[in-house]
């Protein structure tokens, strides 16, 4: 039940007094606001699209040579090469484009590159994000076009054996992806590439020579599917992180 | 669609004439709300610009749900709250508005200093949920987003504010 003094309460209450406000003020504060303009932008989706096309170009024109002699390497080694031994090729040579455009994306980003990035239109986090994906996407096309010559040149069957030799070549395409991410994001540090390269030649030789090599094509494909699915799970989820992270954060809400 | 919301598109588009009207339509009750929640009137002054700065840079993230102006008081209210803290110094209601107060005039001057007094009496959190209800028009809803709360939080701070101004202006009959 309302007593007497609810009515009361509220008219008080509502009572308004309102501070003088010095209309200077306000003058001056659009002028100061005109600063802090935001920057018109088109949906994420586009721009997205635009700085991954204008990355893949951007490759192509800067590696077409490397590209194509390491293309002309593989389907001459694929053609010389007993059926049997081609695996250590397609394992050793597959992640070779990520090294080459890994080397000249981190070369290109020194912190003084970084911070000049942050003034442009798009973020750092955005380019960067586009170069990943036109990187892999590079290796993942080189490395479909010479499985495909593989099929054709060798007449090998679409078997368990041949889907073990993908997955497995797969592995380290992947796993070097989701490193260049990672160092591109935390150090960015030419040497740490050259760090990167060296150990995987060593991988490699190691392979070559030691029962490593075969060790590693006995193991169960499944091991090879689970790895790679964690690793590309892992590679989208700092991808859409990397996406997502604003320039400015005002931490205000 | 509401004004509001054509206002930040067009903001979001780099419209600075749209910047300017939204300033225009929030800085008094921004100002005013700062003041009243306990902000003296040089530093109110400093805080809305603050707030409309804030306002402005995360714009972009903003997502339109018609809530725009909920979502620049809670900024003012966060901001506020930030600069009673760091400032380590809440002034109370009675002295923000001192500087006002003294070009009171005639029969006005008490119904102000009765309505400061009451509201002095609360805790903040009581009296910043009924400034937002009586003297800025918002529904519980409303504050409950404004202050970061749920919406029964929200509700029994203004139950609670009420029922203790009702309790005191009994005791002031008595």
């Amino acid at each position: 039940m309302k007593s007497k003094h609810d009515d009361e309460i509220k008219a008080l209450l509502m009572y308004k007094q309102i501070p003088p406000v010095d209309e200077e003020e306000k003058r001056e504060l659009v002028h100061k606001l005109k600063a802090y303009m935001p920057v018109s932008q088109a949906a994420p989706s586009k721009i997205m699209q635009q700085l991954i096309q204008k990355a893949f170009t951007s490759i192509y024109r800067d590696h077409k040579i490397e590209l194509f002699v390491l293309l002309t390497f593989l389907l001459l080694a694929y053609s010389f090469m007993p059926a049997s031994d081609v695996w250590i090729v397609i394992m050793s040579t597959s992640p070779i484009p990520i090294f080459l455009a890994g080397w000249h994306l981190l070369n290109g980003q020194s912190n003084d590159m970084v911070e000049l990035e942050l003034t442009y239109k798009y973020t750092f986090h955005q380019v960067l994000f586009s170069k990943i994906i036109a990187i892999v996407a590079w290796n993942l096309g080189i490395y479909s076009v010479a499985l495909l010559y593989l099929l054709g040149i060798k007449n090998m069957d679409i078997s368990l054996y041949f889907f073990h030799i993908v997955i497995l070549g797969l592995t380290p395409i992947i796993t070097f992806s989701l490193a260049l991410l990672l160092l591109s994001i935390k150090y960015r540090r030419e040497t740490s590439w050259t760090v990167v390269i060296l150990t995987w030649i060593f991988f490699v030789l190691l392979s070559l020579q030691t029962p490593l090599g075969t060790f590693l094509i006995e193991v169960n494909v499944l091991f090879y599917v689970l790895l790679n699915g964690s690793l590309v799970l892992f590679l989208l989820h700092r991808l859409q992180h990397l996406w997502r992270t604003e320039r400015l954060s005002d931490g205000i809400l | 669609m509401n004004e509001d919301s054509v206002l930040v598109r067009a903001i979001l588009q780099g419209d600075e004439e749209a910047m300017e009207q939204l300033v225009y339509r929030y800085y008094d009750e921004i100002f005013y709300y700062i003041n009243q929640i306990g902000a003296p009137y040089e530093e109110a002054k400093d805080i809305t610009q603050e707030v409309f700065i804030s306002m402005l840079k995360a714009l972009p993230k903003y997502k339109e749900q018609g809530h725009f102006k909920a979502w620049i008081y809670r900024i003012a209210y966060n901001k506020s709250m930030n600069h009673f803290r760091q400032s380590k110094y809440v002034t109370t209601l009675s002295e923000a508005h001192e500087e006002v107060a003294e070009d009171d005039i005639g029969g006005t001057v008490e119904n102000q200093s009765l309505v400061k007094e009451l509201l002095d009496s609360l805790p903040q959190k009581q009296s910043s949920a009924l400034i937002l209800k009586y003297f800025h028009g918002f529904t519980a809803s409303e504050i409950a987003k404004v202050m970061g709360v749920s919406l029964p939080t929200a509700k029994s701070r203004i139950f609670q504010g009420l029922k203790k101004l009702k309790k005191r202006l009994k005791e002031d009959e008595n």
